[in-house]
């Protein structure tokens, strides 16, 4: 545990809005090294850090505290401090396909990796990988909405691909069968709120997540993708999007 | 017995669904999000406002000009739900 009051201050950019972190561990900053951090000497504005609750909770939860577990517990604060931009950081993978982008949303162990490798082993040409677990989603003033590249890449580390608009996400479950179900916005939403990262603490934070959750599933269709095997429902997933691209929705 | 809103909930409207989001030190007594039906809803909407139950229950009698048994009838189902899950709170208990 680093007991020093010291904090390491820098600054940088992510889906276009300029951000201050300031760390407990210098080593935090190299897992945000892709989004070229500048070291400052004091914060130009107000930084986005890790409470010492935050902390505590995370090692209540079993964990230990290092440079990974800030990294990790930035995600939320980070998100958090987006809303005032109308966008958050999302638990979904996103991939880019026709220069469009797809998310796969789910909860950790559902599977969303297994669709993305089955994508990219069967599609390696047409399929690429914005981000493979937490995304940035921009909800922007004309109703559409765009997924950025974010530093929480998911164990895979998977990223690459630029950022694009979004077209569609699929909400993916484990279940007896494999089938794709397009869903309306009343029935993704609380699914697609449990996506939004917030920490759940104060009321307006918790009010504006939905706002967010709302502007982004009014943008594009939802489907509940049910898996029981990859490749067979993957390869629904990548029929969806194609009807959607050739046939509209 | 007469209810009332328990804080520390967020009563959220998202594309027509309402989700009841508990606050975080509320997590080890409620489920993080409790999906309501829309009377449900509108009841929960007019509680966190103060009112009790029976205030609740006077208003649906103005607004549907209808007996007082009837809206009873209606509503305390809805009043017993909340109040079994913790989410009303008797309004004596909170008395000094």
């Amino acid at each position: 545990m680093n007991n020093s009051s010291k904090q390491f201050i820098y600054r940088g950019e992510l889906s276009g809005v300029s951000l201050v972190f300031s760390f407990r561990y210098p080593e935090t900053a190299k897992y945000l090294a892709a989004f070229n951090l500048i070291p400052e000497s004091s914060p130009s504005m107000d930084p986005i850090s890790v409470s010492q609750q935050e902390f505590d909770d995370w090692v209540a939860a079993g964990n230990g505290t290092d440079a990974f577990a800030e990294f990790c517990l930035l995600c939320q604060q980070t998100s958090q401090h987006l809303f005032s931009s109308n966008r958050c950081v999302f638990h979904a993978a996103a991939i880019r396909w026709r220069d469009k982008a797809w998310l796969i949303a789910g909860g950790s162990g559902v599977g969303k990796s297994t669709q993305c490798r089955t994508l990219l082993e069967h599609w390696p040409n047409e399929v690429a990988i914005i981000n493979g677990d937490k995304p940035v989603l921009e909800c922007r003033e004309n109703g559409s909405v765009m997924a950025y590249p974010s530093p929480w890449n998911g164990k895979e580390g998977w990223h690459g691909a630029e950022a694009a608009p979004l077209a569609g996400i699929f909400f993916l479950r484990r279940g007896e069968k494999n089938s794709v179900d397009m869903i309306s916005a009343q029935t993704a939403a609380l699914r697609a709120y449990l996506c939004v990262f917030q920490d759940f603490h104060d009321a307006n934070v918790i009010t504006q997540a939905g706002a967010i959750t709302q502007r982004i599933l009014n943008s594009c269709p939802s489907w509940l993708l049910t898996s029981q095997d990859v490749p067979d429902s993957t390869k629904l997933l990548y029929q969806t999007m194609q009807e959607v691209c050739e046939n509209g929705v | 017995m007469a209810y009332k809103a328990r804080p520390g909930f967020v009563l959220l409207n998202i594309c027509d669904a309402h989700l009841l989001v508990a606050t975080r030190p509320l997590w080890a007594e409620f489920p993080r999000i409790r999906p309501l039906p829309n009377a449900w809803a509108v009841c929960w909407t007019l509680m966190e406002k103060g009112n009790t139950d029976q205030d609740v229950i006077n208003m649906f009698m103005r607004l549907f000009n209808a007996p007082e048994a009837a809206m009873h009838k209606r509503f305390d189902p809805i009043f017993s739900g909340l109040a079994e899950e913790g989410y009303l709170i008797p309004v004596e208990e909170d008395a000094p």
